[in-house]
């Protein structure tokens, strides 16, 4: 059974409707979203034709379904249509599920980020864009944002040290980081300011904060939340 | 090796580089591909980077450097403009803590000085 879940939020994370859900190409369909612009190290592909995980190359184009996991002292870092970014860390795992752009419209994502580090960066920034990531302990929903997220004991050990965290009891391969970035209120360029929705995976009734104001732990440190079970 | 001079700054956040030939807005699977090779040169990388941040394009900047980083980790230039980048996004703290990690003998006192301070919030008044 699982333990009450606990969730930290801080800095404006707003509520994101994320409803887009597009008709799932056939499994023969590859929709090519974007390509490997770094690889370092080792890092793996597999789908549903490559099931055995086969050495990813850079400038490899990455497609729905596509599975990437990386080795020790491995990264990646995909760039997508839109020029969003997925910089992803050593020793993690990450699934595209679905990435859908029209340069008229805008972008929205479904992704699943299983174990490790990594970070996202939007794209273009007009439009309406939105963005989904499936962790093991909750959904973020995610616009207009630079984004840190942390999956497994690596984010306990940093949360733990965390003030507005503090000691937690949690699996650590469950236990999720979420660290925005930006951009603040204060940023450059005209950016809109980042927002970000962590919902628990268990919770359906997302507990969002949408402000500082509203939610005291981000008066002490901004831009975390923290989730585990 | 060589300290990198004040006037950096001024290039780092002012200068408008030409990049004719760099498709900065690519929309297309080959003009990104196009894209990430830049980054394959140190110089060439950086300069996109700087191009992207000039149109107000910060996060993809960011993720500019740290693509150019992962290819030249030792580029004192692209470590120190994306920790200023970070605080142009308005995450002084993160931009903060890269400045601070940064080894002083690359960097001339003056420069880690303004770049510091271009991180700390505005005062008013």
């Amino acid at each position: 059974m699982r333990k009450p879940q606990t969730l930290f939020v801080s800095l404006a994370a707003g509520s994101l409707a994320i409803s887009t859900l597009l008709a799932v190409p056939s499994a023969a369909q590859q929709v090519e979203i974007g390509s490997a612009a770094t690889v370092v190290g080792k890092v793996n592909i597999s789908n549903a034709k490559i099931t055995k995980p086969r050495k990813i190359e850079r400038r490899q184009r990455i497609a729905w379904g596509d599975l990437i996991g990386t080795g020790k002292k491995s990264q990646l870092q995909i760039l997508l249509l839109d020029r969003s970014t997925f910089g992803i860390g050593a020793r993690s795992s990450l699934r595209i599920d679905r990435f859908v752009y029209d340069p008229n419209e805008g972008r929205s994502f479904f992704a699943t980020f299983f174990k490790g580090a990594m970070r996202f960066f939007s794209g273009r920034q007009d439009g309406a864009n939105s963005g989904e990531i499936e962790t093991p302990a909750g959904r973020i929903g995610i616009r207009g944002t630079a984004l840190d997220l942390l999956v497994g004991k690596e984010a306990e050990d940093i949360a733990q040290d965390e003030e507005f965290v503090g000691k937690v009891d949690s699996d650590k391969g469950e236990a999720t980081l979420v660290i925005l970035r930006g951009p603040g209120a204060g940023t450059a360029g005209g950016l809109n300011p980042g927002l970000v929705e962590v919902e628990g995976g268990g919770n359906r009734g997302a507990r969002s904060a949408r402000s500082c104001r509203l939610y005291p732990p981000c008066r002490r440190r901004a831009n975390r939340a923290f989730l585990h079970f | 090796m060589p300290q990198f001079p004040r006037k950096f700054l001024a290039w780092a956040s002012l200068a408008c580089v030409s990049l004719a030939s760099a498709p900065l807005y690519a929309e297309t699977l080959q003009e990104l591909e196009a894209l990430s090779d830049l980054s394959f040169d140190e110089t060439a990388g950086i300069a996109a980077a700087r191009a992207q941040a000039n149109q107000g394009g910060y996060l993809e900047a960011l993720a500019t450097l740290e693509r150019v980083l992962a290819v030249h980790p030792k580029s004192h230039e692209a470590r120190l403009i994306h920790a200023i980048y970070l605080c142009k996004i308005d995450d002084r703290r993160g931009g903060l803590v890269e400045i601070s990690k940064l080894k002083k003998k690359h960097y001339s006192k003056e420069l880690l000085a303004e770049s510091r301070a271009m991180c700390e919030p505005a005062k008013e008044g």
